[in-house]
């Protein structure tokens, strides 16, 4: 009588399995036939985008269970012990060989590249494969593994299609939103003039305004005080701003954009001093105060930054230096919008506000260690700061919007850097990078 | 919900002997050997040698040690570093390159002793630039002339040259980062000694020789040339084999070969890239003056002195008056043509300040007259205010674009790459604004896609992410030596005199 057992049974139903959800996340994949001494099967790389292929190919080997506990089986992982002959076998492949592992009872499939695994010796000898069942999981997250399996075996030079991952980018834009009217008048002061007067009689003036042509511009109502006694009575008018920022080309969108300076300066004033030299705002810090910690939700969580941090040299008590977190603003129209382009950067002081003997090597220093990940906190802190959700806003000011949610949160289809992870800190030339 | 169309270009293709493509420069070349390979005859570069006795012995040292190949650098990137497979016929040149006994010029001990001591810096660079000039002519005279000549030189010239420099201004440190970032070239020619590169490149341009400067940390592991500004202190030389890739591939590009080319696609217009910029005189006082650098896909490089720059009013920008620009386009497509015996189909003009509306129009008049119907004008400011961040230590990959609107994209050129398996670069990169002023062309995806691949045109280097397209890239270079080529002259327009 002929007979089909049920373990070839079971074994033909995990290579199903395998087959349709190596199909699923964009390979293809070939079963051996009959003649089979411990290779399933085939998978080719593919470009899922493109649908690409060059002919790189893993080898794949599948251990089938139906149903309970797997050997050593916890919450996070399992093992699973090759027979040596196997593992001569699989070690001595010129392809990259992969070992399944399914269980049909609940679909799973989970996947070891075995050169990777047992180029530890000590691993060889114990002939033990420990799967981690969150991370070794086949799905369409593994792809990036396959392409490096594959481009750790191949030579130098080989192209391996890498799998797409979507993932998300954070831009540097704040959106800005401004007041529809802007006010006008005419005065016969120079600017200096207009500043000594306001100052003289209201201590310390809003800041929030531009002189040009003897007309002053600003979002606040300037025909109350204290701008009420520096322009000509009867002048004030507003107008449109945004017919304003469109009439005359350059010079007003120059003034506008000098305006929505103003604006920011104004805005934040108390907690930030503007550094004239190099044209950025920077962390104040409070009389006698050696640091300054702000606490802030982030792009995910709650956090805090040291935005003024000191820096004492051995033995002594009164610090050298201070590092501020300061930015750059850049104002920028894109598709009839305007944007704060957020650079971050840093202030150097030996006080508190002068600028540090030595700022631009402190500058160079740290601009040299900052790594795209240290950058995108910084970008954060500011714009949670800039877009505080309880602060009140004053009227008739400029204000701040994270742009889509998170800072311009935009899905991209980007292609994940093979081998990037384990690597953290060092970069190609080896030198640590923070 | 604001959103930007964020998108992925994949690395482009260069193309190498027999149709041979591939991403990178040294694979493709090992691989197919350059473009312009061909079994029919042997080509055979013969190379001339002008420095002291030290350094001709040392350099000759090293490139007898090239011709067996350099081992790889150790490193967990296979594709990063790959090894130098050799400077002989067998090599990824397909070619010898060869130094002959006539071709060999020492400076005596006495002029070089002549040049350090002399106290005036001045005098000491045009004593050096003399002494290289005189040897590379002697040189260029004979009656079969070297086609390259290395001018290798002294660790003594360079330490006494290179002091030439002030403290860098402060833009000069904001710019560090991103400058820094680039791969450097090699052979090295550091900022400091950019007055003597500059005139001794432009005081050889009439000998119709081009000169490859090489300092000693090149080719002798053991140099050491002392730092005199603390600034620049941290440049780091490249591994032995990176070294000789870059070093053979510029001298393979200066001897006329052309070691591979931008592929296209065959429905496409043929197109040539302008880049436009300004440097400044001598005096740096004087008006800025305009230059124009010309490449094809095939990278053959054309560079032109233009009219003097005039300043805006609004914004201090320089820009050149209607006429100027006319003339500068003009004179660039003329030269084209006597290359290719027709005009090109298409003008990229790419320039590193905004369009001013004369410039416009003098472009478009030269433009119509040589019959050339689609045009895109890519203003690329230095810095991106715009960037991007994933959620990783690594930069976004190169190749990542976002669209901003109709007229400005922001496009990666320096990033995290897949081939090489990691971000290549230090620091955090900047990525360039592309910013349409005229674009014809409709669809932006092949303008990005141009301007990634002429980020891949420098000859003077073999990792593939240059941060920026060499109409641009090469503006730098240009200026450099331009500026020392007295008014009245037209320089040689050849771009390999520059590089």
């Amino acid at each position: 009588m002929k007979k089909i057992s049920e373990q070839q049974r079971i074994g033909q139903q995990g290579v199903h399995l395998l087959a349709a959800r190596l199909l699923s996340v964009g390979l293809s994949f070939q079963p051996n036939g009959p003649l089979d001494a411990g290779i399933d099967g085939f998978l080719e790389l593919r470009d899922p985008e493109s649908g690409e292929v060059k002919a790189q190919w893993i080898t794949a080997q599948l251990k089938t269970q139906k149903e309970g506990r797997l050997a050593e089986e916890t919450d996070q992982s399992f093992s699973y012990t090759c027979r040596q002959q196997d593992l001569e076998y699989w070690l001595g492949s010129n392809v990259p060989v992969v070992l399944f592992f399914a269980r049909l009872s609940d679909e799973r499939i989970w996947w070891k590249a075995i050169h990777t695994w047992f180029a530890d010796d000590a691993r060889r000898r114990t002939r033990k494969i420990v799967f981690d069942k969150t991370r070794d999981t086949l799905n369409e997250v593994s792809l990036p593994g396959f392409a490096a399996t594959v481009s750790g075996f191949s030579a130098p030079g080989r192209i391996v299609p890498s799998a797409r991952i979507v993932e998300m980018l954070n831009t540097n834009l704040l959106k800005v939103a401004f007041p529809a009217k802007t006010h006008v008048a005419e005065t016969m002061s120079s600017y200096s003039e207009v500043r000594e007067a306001l100052v003289e009689r209201y201590g310390s003036p809003p800041i929030d305004w531009i002189l040009h042509g003897k007309r002053i511009y600003s979002f606040r109502d300037i025909s109350i005080p204290p701008f009420r006694d520096v322009i000509e009575e009867g002048s004030e008018d507003t107008i449109d701003t945004s017919t304003w920022i469109e009439s005359d080309g350059e010079v007003t969108r120059r003034l506008f954009v000098q305006l929505l300076h103003r604006a920011l300066g104004e805005m934040v004033h108390e907690s930030l001093a503007y550094w004239r030299d190099r044209r950025y705002l920077f962390w104040k810090i409070g009389k006698g105060k050696e640091t300054r910690t702000y606490s802030y939700r982030s792009f995910e969580n709650k956090t805090s930054r040291k935005v003024v941090k000191s820096y004492k040299r051995d033995g002594e008590t009164t610090p050298s230096y201070f590092r501020h977190d300061a930015f750059h603003a850049n104002f920028v129209r894109i598709a009839g919008e305007w944007y704060l382009a957020l650079e971050p950067t840093y202030h150097f002081t030996s006080d508190g506000y002068h600028e540090f003997r030595y700022a631009s090597d402190r500058m160079s220093g740290i601009k040299r260690l900052e790594t795209n990940q240290s950058v995108r906190g910084h970008i954060g802190m500011w714009s949670a700061f800039l877009v505080p959700s309880a602060r009140p806003i004053a009227q008739g000011s400029a204000r701040f919007q994270r742009v889509a949610g998170a800072i311009a949160a935009v899905r991209c289809t980007g292609r994940s850097v093979a081998g990037e992870r384990g690597r953290r800190g060092k970069n190609a030339n080896g030198e640590g990078t923070a | 919900m604001s959103s930007f169309d964020l998108s992925h270009l994949p690395e482009p293709l260069l193309e190498f002997a027999a149709n041979g493509r591939h991403i990178d420069v040294r694979f493709g070349l090992m691989d197919y050997g350059p473009v312009d390979f061909s079994t029919e005859r042997t080509k055979e570069i013969r190379l001339g040698v002008v420095g002291s006795s030290q350094t001709v012995g040392k350099l000759g040292d090293w490139l007898r040690r090239c011709e067996g190949g350099i081992p790889a650098k150790n490193s967990r990137q296979p594709n990063l570093f790959p090894a130098f497979p050799g400077s002989t016929i067998l090599g990824p040149f397909r070619c010898s390159f060869d130094v002959g006994t006539r071709h060999v010029r020492i400076l005596s001990q006495s002029v070089i002793s002549r040049i350090v001591s002399e106290r005036d810096d001045d005098t000491a660079v045009s004593l050096a630039v003399e002494a290289f000039t005189n040897e590379v002519k002697d040189l260029a005279e004979q009656d079969q002339p070297p086609q390259v000549v290395i001018c290798a030189l002294p660790v003594e010239i360079i330490e006494r040259v290179s002091n030439m420099r002030s403290q860098p201004s402060d833009d000069d440190q904001e710019e560090l980062p991103a400058d820094e970032s680039e791969p450097e070239d090699v052979p090295v020619v550091d900022r400091e000694i950019e007055n003597f590169r500059g005139a001794l490149k432009a005081a050889t341009l009439a000998l119709r020789v081009p000169i490859q400067i090489v300092w000693p940390t090149t080719y002798d592991n053991d140099a050491v040339v002392k730092r005199k500004l603390a600034e620049f202190s941290t440049r780091k030389v490249q591994d032995e084999a990176t070294r000789a890739w870059n070093f053979f591939c510029a001298l393979y590009y200066k001897s006329g070969g052309t070691p591979w080319r931008m592929v296209r696609d065959q429905r496409e217009y043929s197109a040539t890239f302008m880049g436009v910029s300004f440097f400044e005189g001598l005096d740096g006082t004087s008006l800025q003056t305009s230059s124009a650098q010309l490449f094809d896909e095939r990278g053959e490089g054309l560079i032109l002195k233009g009219g003097p720059g005039l300043k805006d009013k609004t914004d201090r920008q320089p820009y050149l008056s209607a006429l100027d620009a006319f003339n500068l386009t003009r004179t660039a497509l003329q030269s084209y043509k006597k290359e290719h015996g027709n005009y090109p189909a298409r003008l990229v003009v790419h320039k590193t300040s905004r369009f001013h509306p004369e410039e416009r129009e003098g472009f478009q008049r030269a433009i119509e007259q040589s019959e050339i119907e689609i045009a895109d004008f890519i203003w690329m400011p230095r810095r991106s205010p715009v960037r991007l961040f994933r959620n990783s230590v690594y930069p976004p990959l190169r190749g990542t674009a976002m669209r901003l609107d109709d007229a400005q994209t922001i496009l990666y050129t320096r990033g995290s790459v897949d081939f090489f398996r990691t971000y290549p670069g230090l620091y955090v990169p900047n990525p360039l604004v592309l910013h349409a002023q005229r674009r014809d062309t409709p669809d932006w995806n092949l303008l990005l896609k141009e301007t990634l691949a002429l980020t891949k045109m420098n000859w003077n280097g073999t990792q593939f992410d240059g941060a920026l397209p060499i109409t641009l890239k090469a503006a730098r270079q240009v200026g450099d030596i331009l500026k020392y080529v007295p008014d009245g002259t037209t320089p040689d327009p050849r771009y390999r005199f520059y590089m």
